[in-house]
């Protein structure tokens, strides 16, 4: 696990495309700050949503969570490493400076109570194995150590089944797409949302991390004066969770995206929702969060 | 190839095999001294990783037929400490060209060695990068014709034994390609170290380095290497002057100074209450 905020992202982007290429299981926090550039290095902003998923070169597939609160924050962390164990991919934990310097109550549970998940090993001897061998277009490899007898030919490049450089189209064809699959075609596993009041909601605002804290008050005030508000925050960034965004457009006229940069998931909803609702963007574009009465009011004037 | 003694180590059935290198290049020499290091040493060839990055010879670990970790252009160093913190038992050995070593892994390099991580770097110095086409690097000497630098290098050259002398590493040793039996020795020296050891061959690349500066053949290019080597304590009575393209070769550095991963444990063991040695 490593944590890193504002330009340390980008220092790191070419080793998370190693880290993918090489499905080495590994958990970075990015606390999100205001940029571009050094931006203002104490202040929050929710810009590196894109760059987290897509900064290396080329195509492969991250898991990102985001947590909103200091407890989620230790809760989430768990949960990343054992999504990035099961699935062998760098996994992140997408949080912005408000919620990562937050002080609340933490409850940290009893040691034999936290369930731990740890990547698949070899099953079968070292002369048996065969470190690449892929049963389906989107498994996941077992993964043995240095040091254990396996021989693990471990490198950055497309590789045959054992491990040798190659340039064969179909076999890197087939190592990207398993790549993607592994953890776009398991996205019905992974993605989490949470929502409430969505019953009866002509508008739902959408929103992940700290400007989710401020869109549940402002329904919850706004429903106070009549207004048929509904809450949805994003837990799981990445896989993006289309059909469980496109399920809540189709009950709601507006989808109102509150978020602090110049629209980045309001992109991503306007693509899962194909046209089922109105999707409105509630742009900040860093250095303090949206206030409920914001929120409130932009609900009002869209509604 | 099917006679020859390194054979047994290397990975084949593979697209490529033999092996990338060009006819006379160094790095396949170097290839053998490490392994034959590591026979004479008769350590358990499953506990030994051979880590690389990019270019000429960050491709070597990649025909270690057991463990291997190639790794980014300039980082090898950085995943082998990770490598070594985790599993302190296994024998690290990693292989760097110039480039590599002195240019984009320049810092990598500074660290680990002012920590004295225990692991064996050897950089294959052939003062140009090879693989894309032999531009000049840090170690091209003042001069030098490169594809990069065709009217001769306008910059100086690096020397990386005395940079990683001066980090603090516990052992630093150069020689040549033409230095066999010095250098296989010196490897196993590195290898038994209980600190950084840094060990620089300098190599020919007669495909690039070599044509552009009209130095023959590799043949030629190794006799050179041996007219030119002076040993340490011959250098030492020379002046500077004396020494200009002369490459010094021997044991330069051989000290103790305490590890990384011993020190960095040590305290971990501390901290857990464990007071065993």
């Amino acid at each position: 696990m490593t944590a890193t905020s504002g330009n340390g992202i980008c220092l790191m982007q070419e080793n998370i495309g190693y880290a993918a290429m090489t499905e080495t299981p590994c958990v970075i926090v990015d606390v999100q700050r205001a940029g571009p550039g050094t931006g203002i290095a104490t202040k929050p902003m929710q810009g590196d949503f894109y760059q987290i998923r897509y900064g290396s070169n080329a195509d492969y597939a991250i898991i990102a969570l985001a947590p909103n609160s200091p407890q989620e924050m230790f809760g989430l962390t768990i949960e990343a490493f054992n999504l990035s164990e099961t699935f062998r991919v760098p996994t992140f934990i997408l949080a912005d400076e408000i919620t990562a310097l937050m002080r609340e109550k933490v409850v940290i549970p009893a040691a034999d109570e936290i369930k731990t998940l740890e990547r698949k090993r070899p099953e079968v001897p070292p002369e048996k194995f065969v470190p690449f061998r892929a049963n389906s277009d989107m498994d996941i490899l077992p993964m043995p150590a240095f040091g254990d007898g396996y021989a693990y030919p471990l490198s950055g490049f497309t590789r045959t089944e054992t491990g040798s450089p190659t340039v064969r189209a179909d076999i890197h064809q087939n190592l990207v797409s398993r790549l993607w699959n592994k953890v776009e075609k398991n996205v019905d596993s992974i993605a989490r949302i949470e929502t409430a009041f969505l019953d009866d909601a002509d508008i739902a605002v959408l929103s992940y991390g700290t400007p989710a804290r401020s869109a549940y008050r402002a329904v919850l005030n706004a429903r106070k004066k009549g207004l048929r508000a509904g809450y949805v925050r994003l837990i799981t960034l990445w896989p993006f969770p289309d059909r469980l965004v496109r399920e809540i457009a189709e009950d709601v006229k507006t989808i109102l995206v509150a978020e602090m940069n110049m629209g980045k998931v309001v992109r991503e909803v306007r693509r899962a929702v194909e046209g089922t609702a109105r999707v409105v963007l509630h742009s900040k574009p860093g250095v303090e969060a949206h206030t409920p009465s914001e929120i409130e009011q932009k609900m009002a004037s869209v509604v | 190839m099917l006679n020859h003694p390194a054979f047994k180590y290397f990975r084949v059935n593979r697209p490529g095999t033999p092996h990338l290198w060009c006819p006379g290049c160094g790095i396949g020499q170097v290839w053998y001294y490490t392994a034959k290091a590591i026979e004479e040493l008769e350590l358990d060839t499953n506990r030994v990783l051979w880590v690389g990055g990019s270019g000429c010879t960050g491709r070597m670990c990649t025909y270690w037929y057991k463990d291997y970790f190639h790794t980014l252009h300039g980082r090898p160093l950085a995943f082998a400490t990770g490598v070594k913190l985790a599993r302190p038992e296994l024998t690290v050995i990693c292989h760097m060209g110039d480039g590599e070593a002195a240019a984009i892994g320049g810092n990598h390099l500074i660290q680990t060695a002012r920590r004295n991580v225990e692991l064996v770097a050897i950089c294959v110095n052939n003062f140009n990068y090879g693989m894309t086409g032999g531009q000049f690097s840090p170690t091209t000497p003042r001069g030098a014709i490169t594809s990069t630098s065709l009217f001769g290098n306008v910059e100086g050259a690096l020397d990386l034994c005395r940079l990683v002398e001066a980090c603090g590493a516990s052992y630093v040793a150069r020689w040549t390609t033409v230095h066999v039996r010095q250098t296989i020795e010196s490897i196993k020296k590195g290898i038994r170290k209980n600190g950084f050891s840094f060990i620089e061959v300098v190599s020919q690349c007669p495909t690039f380095y070599g044509r552009r500066n009209r130095t023959g053949d590799a043949v030629e290019m190794m006799k050179q290497f041996r007219n030119y080597s002076v040993t340490r304590d011959r250098a030492e009575k020379m002046s500077q002057d004396e020494l200009k393209d002369k490459i010094v070769v021997g044991d330069l550095v051989d000290r103790e100074n305490v590890g990384f991963c011993a020190s960095l444990h040590d305290v971990a063991r501390k901290l857990s209450g464990d007071s065993r040695d």
